[in-house]
C-alpha cells in the first residue's frame, strides 16, 4: 500500500479503485458469478454472503438508485468518463454534468419493475443485475423525442438546401443514411460511449465509486439472458443500437434547449461532415422514358442518343460511347460493351446530373423550388 | 494494338470543322504543360513544375476522362443548370464539341416515332378495339402482331391495353416449366445477367 | 415506382467537422512489490502523470495495482485496445510509451506501400484517363 495515500491526493481527474489481491479475489469472483448466475433473489440465494454484506450491499444499491434518480453535480464532477465525454465532444460549460448523466439513462434500465408488474410479490426483480430500477423523472425519454424531431429538421432542411431535387424516396434514404438508429450508434461508438457492463453485485464487491457508473450507458442490457435461457423481451427495441441511439439525440435536444444554434453546430461538426455520396443512391427502372419526360417537362428538345465513339464492335470486347442530346446539347454520356448499355448509362447519367444539382446559394442564388420527381 | 476512332462520325471526315469548333471558346487552350512527367517518354522528371513556363491565367483544359456517372458541375449540361446560377457563363463556354457530336454522330436504338415524329394517328375507338381485341383473343392477337395492325409500337399496345390474367399465368406457367429444365450453371449465368444489368442503371 | 433507392451508410471523418481524440482511457498497471516496477512506482509518485493528465482532458487515466510486470492499456474510441508492457523501464521511457498510445488512432498498424500517398473517400475529380476522350495528341 506504498501508493494508497500519496494517489488519491495528487489525481484531481483520475479515479482510482485498487482491484483486491488475488487469493480474494478468487472468492469474490465465484461469489460474483454465483450470485449473477442464479441472480433470481438476491436476498434467498445470497445467503452465503454474511449479514453485514448483505446490509451494506443494500446501502450501495439504495445509493446507487437514488443518485441515479436524480444526479447531484457533486458526484457528476467526480465521474471521470462523465468529464472526459463531456471534454471529448466540447460541449459548452453550461452543459452540466449531471444533464449528461441523464442522456446515458435510457428508460428501458427500468424495465425488470414494469415487465413484472403483474406479479407485485415477484422475486425476480434482480434478474436484470446492471441497472437499477429509476424512476421516470430523469431520463432520456423525452429528450430523445425532442432531440429526434431536431436532428430529422435540421437533417432534411441541409439535404434540400445542399440538393433541391432529390426524390423524396432518395431523400428518405439519404436521410436515413445520416441518421438512422444504426448510423447515430456508430456515432456514438466513436465518441467512446461504453455501456454498463457489469452487475451491480460485482462492482459492491469490487468497491466500485457510483460516480463511474454515471458515465456509461444504462440500458436494458439483459447478460443473464443467454446463460438462463431467459428470453429477451423483443417487444419494444431494447438493443444496444438504440439506447446509442437514444443518447446521441438527447444530448443534441440538451443543446438545443441551452442555445438553437449550438444544437444546429454540433449536428453539422458531427454528423452533416460525414461522408454521403448521394449519385450512390439511385436506381433508376426505365430512364431513357424518364428523361424523355423530364424534357418535355422542362420545355427540352427531345433526348436522342447518339454514337460518339466506338472501338471494336465486332471483336470480343467492344466499347461503345454514347451521348444523349437534346438539340444541340448533350446532356449525359455512357460506356458499354453493348448499345444497349452504352443508352441506358447515358440516360442513367443525364438523369443524375439533373436530381444531384447543387445551387451555389452563398453566390446569390435564389433558393431552387423544384417541381418534384418525373412521372412516367 | 489499340485501334480507338474517337468521334468516327465526326472525326474521320468532318474532323477539321469539329476541330475549329472545339476551340473556338474564349479561353485559351492549355498545351504541353508542364509536370513531373515527360509527355513524350512517360519517364519521371522531377524538374517537371520548375521548368513550366506557362503564364498564370485561365486556360481551358477539359478532363481527359468520360462524364459518365460525374455529378461535378462543370459536367453538367447547362440547361440543367438554374436559371440564375452563376456558373452559367462559364459552362456555356466549355461545350463546343458537343454540336459537332450531335450533328454528326449516328442515333443509337431509335424507334420509328423518333425519327419521323409522333403521328397521334389512332382514335378512341380504334384503342378500345386494340382492348377488345387483345382481352378477346390473346392468343393470335399478340402485341406484336397488334402493333403491326394499327401501326404503333408494342410499347404502345401494352401502354393503353393488357392481356387477360388467364393469359398472364398460362405464360407464366409455361416460362416457369422452361425455366425448371435449366442446368444449374444456366440459372446462375442468367441470374449474373440479372444483377449486371441492373449496374447500367446506377451511378 | 421509376426511381429506386440503394440504401448507402454515411461514411465518419474524423477531423472533418469535428475531431473526437481518439484515445479514450489508459490504465496504468503496477505492482507493489515487483522489482519489474520500479520505474513505474517512480512514474506514478512524481508529478509526470499528474502533468500529463491534465495536459490531456479528452482521456481517462486510471491507476490499478495487480501483481506481475506493469503494463499500458490504452482503449479506443473505434473498440480497439493496445497494451505495452512497460518491465524494467524508466519513468521517461514510460512517459514516452504513453505519449505512443495518447497518439495512436487505435487502428491495427498496417504497411502502406511506397506510393500510397493518397487516401480518400471521394472521387477523382477530373476522372480516369481515357483513351477515347484524350486529347488529340494522345490519339493512336
Amino acid at each position: 500500500m506504498l501508493l494508497s495515500r500519496r494517489i488519491p491526493a495528487l489525481c484531481g481527474r483520475r479515479a482510482i479503485w485498487n482491484s483486491t489481491s488475488k487469493g480474494n479475489n478468487a472468492d469474490i469472483m465465484s461469489t460474483v458469478r454465483h450470485l449473477s448466475r442464479s441472480a433470481v433473489n438476491l436476498e434467498s440465494k445470497g445467503m452465503k454472503l454474511s449479514e453485514s454484506e448483505l446490509q451494506g450491499y443494500k446501502t450501495y444499491y439504495k445509493e446507487l438508485q437514488e443518485t441515479i434518480n436524480n444526479v447531484p453535480e457533486e458526484i457528476a464532477l467526480q465521474s471521470q468518463p462523465l468529464i472526459t465525454l463531456h471534454n471529448r465532444l466540447e460541449l459548452p460549460a453550461s452543459f452540466k454534468l449531471s444533464i449528461l448523466s441523464r442522456c446515458l439513462t435510457c428508460r428501458s434500465s427500468k424495465l425488470p419493475t414494469f415487465a413484472l408488474d403483474k406479479d407485485k410479490n415477484n422475486t425476480h426483480l434482480q434478474a436484470f443485475p446492471n441497472t437499477v430500477e429509476s424512476n421516470d423523472l430523469f431520463d432520456n425519454h423525452g429528450l430523445n423525442i425532442f432531440g429526434k424531431n431536431i436532428l430529422g429538421f435540421h437533417i432534411t432542411k441541409y439535404l434540400l438546401k445542399k440538393y433541391p431535387r432529390l426524390p423524396t424516396v432518395v431523400l428518405n434514404a439519404a436521410i436515413d443514411s445520416y441518421i438512422s438508429q444504426d448510423m447515430l450508434a456508430n456515432i456514438a461508438r466513436s465518441w467512446g460511449i461504453e455501456k454498463e457492463d457489469t452487475a451491480i453485485v460485482e462492482r459492491y464487491l469490487l468497491n466500485e465509486p457510483i460516480s463511474l457508473t454515471l458515465g456509461k450507458l444504462r440500458y436494458f442490457n439483459n447478460t443473464l439472458g443467454k446463460i438462463d435461457g431467459i428470453e429477451r423481451l423483443n417487444k419494444g427495441n431494447f438493443s444496444e443500437n438504440a439506447a446509442l441511439a437514444l443518447t446521441v439525440r438527447s444530448i443534441i435536444a440538451v443543446l438545443w434547449t441551452i442555445k438553437p444554434e449550438l444544437a444546429e453546430k454540433f449536428i453539422n461538426k458531427h454528423i452533416t461532415s460525414r461522408k454521403l455520396d448521394v449519385s450512390k443512391l439511385f436506381l433508376f427502372e426505365q430512364p431513357a422514358r424518364e428523361l424523355s419526360k423530364l424534357c418535355e417537362r422542362e420545355g427540352l428538345e427531345k433526348p436522342v442518343s447518339r454514337l460518339t465513339a466506338e472501338s471494336g464492335r465486332l471483336s470480343k470486347a467492344p466499347v461503345f460511347i454514347v451521348g444523349v442530346f437534346s438539340g444541340e446539347e448533350k446532356l449525359g454520356e455512357g460506356f458499354g460493351s453493348s448499345l444497349k448499355e452504352a443508352k441506358a448509362r447515358a440516360a442513367t447519367d443525364a438523369l443524375l446530373k439533373w436530381y444531384c444539382y447543387e445551387p451555389v446559394l452563398h453566390e446569390g442564388q435564389a433558393p431552387i423550388i423544384d417541381h418534384g420527381t418525373v412521372i412516367v | 494494338m489499340l485501334a480507338f476512332k474517337r468521334g468516327i462520325h465526326a472525326c474521320s471526315t468532318k474532323g477539321k470543322e469539329a476541330a475549329s469548333k472545339a476551340t473556338s471558346n474564349a479561353f485559351k487552350e492549355l498545351k504541353g504543360v508542364q509536370t513531373i512527367y515527360n509527355p513524350r517518354t512517360s519517364a519521371s522528371n522531377y524538374k517537371g513544375y520548375l521548368k513550366n513556363k506557362t503564364p498564370a491565367g485561365m486556360y481551358y483544359n477539359p478532363a481527359q476522362s468520360a462524364t459518365t456517372g460525374s455529378i461535378n458541375s462543370e459536367t453538367i449540361p447547362l440547361s440543367f443548370l438554374a436559371k440564375d446560377d452563376p456558373r452559367r457563363s462559364f459552362i456555356k463556354q466549355l461545350r463546343t464539341q458537343d454540336a459537332v457530336e450531335s450533328k454528326y454522330g449516328p442515333p443509337v436504338l431509335v424507334g420509328k416515332s423518333t425519327v419521323e415524329g409522333k403521328s397521334y394517328h389512332l382514335q378512341p375507338e380504334q384503342i378500345a378495339e386494340i382492348i377488345k381485341l387483345r382481352s378477346s383473343d390473346p392468343v393470335t392477337n399478340t402485341r406484336k402482331k397488334l402493333a403491326k395492325q394499327f401501326d404503333v409500337s408494342p410499347l404502345f399496345i401494352s401502354l393503353v391495353s393488357s392481356a387477360p390474367k388467364s393469359r398472364i399465368t398460362e405464360m407464366n406457367k409455361r416460362l416457369n416449366t422452361i425455366k425448371s429444365s435449366w442446368h444449374k450453371q444456366r440459372e446462375i449465368a442468367r441470374d449474373d445477367r440479372k444483377k449486371r444489368k441492373q449496374l447500367w442503371y446506377r451511378a | 415506382m421509376v426511381v429506386k433507392v440503394v440504401q448507402q451508410a454515411s461514411i465518419a471523418r474524423n477531423g472533418v467537422g469535428a475531431f473526437v481524440f481518439p484515445c479514450k482511457k489508459i490504465t496504468l498497471q503496477y505492482c507493489n512489490w515487483g522489482g519489474s516496477s520500479d520505474g513505474m512506482r517512480q512514474f506514478l509518485t512524481s508529478e509526470r502523470l499528474d502533468k500529463f493528465a491534465m495536459g490531456n482532458p479528452y482521456m481517462q487515466f486510471d491507476v490499478l495495482r495487480k501483481p506481475g510486470h506493469p503494463l499500458l492499456r490504452a482503449e479506443y474510441t473505434n473498440g480497439r485496445e493496445k497494451v505495452i508492457c512497460v518491465r524494467n523501464l524508466s519513468s521517461e521511457c514510460i512517459e514516452t510509451k504513453l505519449k505512443l498510445l495518447r497518439d495512436s488512432s487505435g487502428d491495427q498498424l498496417r504497411r502502406w506501400t511506397k506510393n500510397d500517398n493518397v487516401r480518400t473517400l471521394n472521387s477523382s475529380v477530373r476522372g480516369i484517363w481515357s483513351p477515347i476522350h484524350a486529347a488529340k495528341q494522345h490519339k493512336v
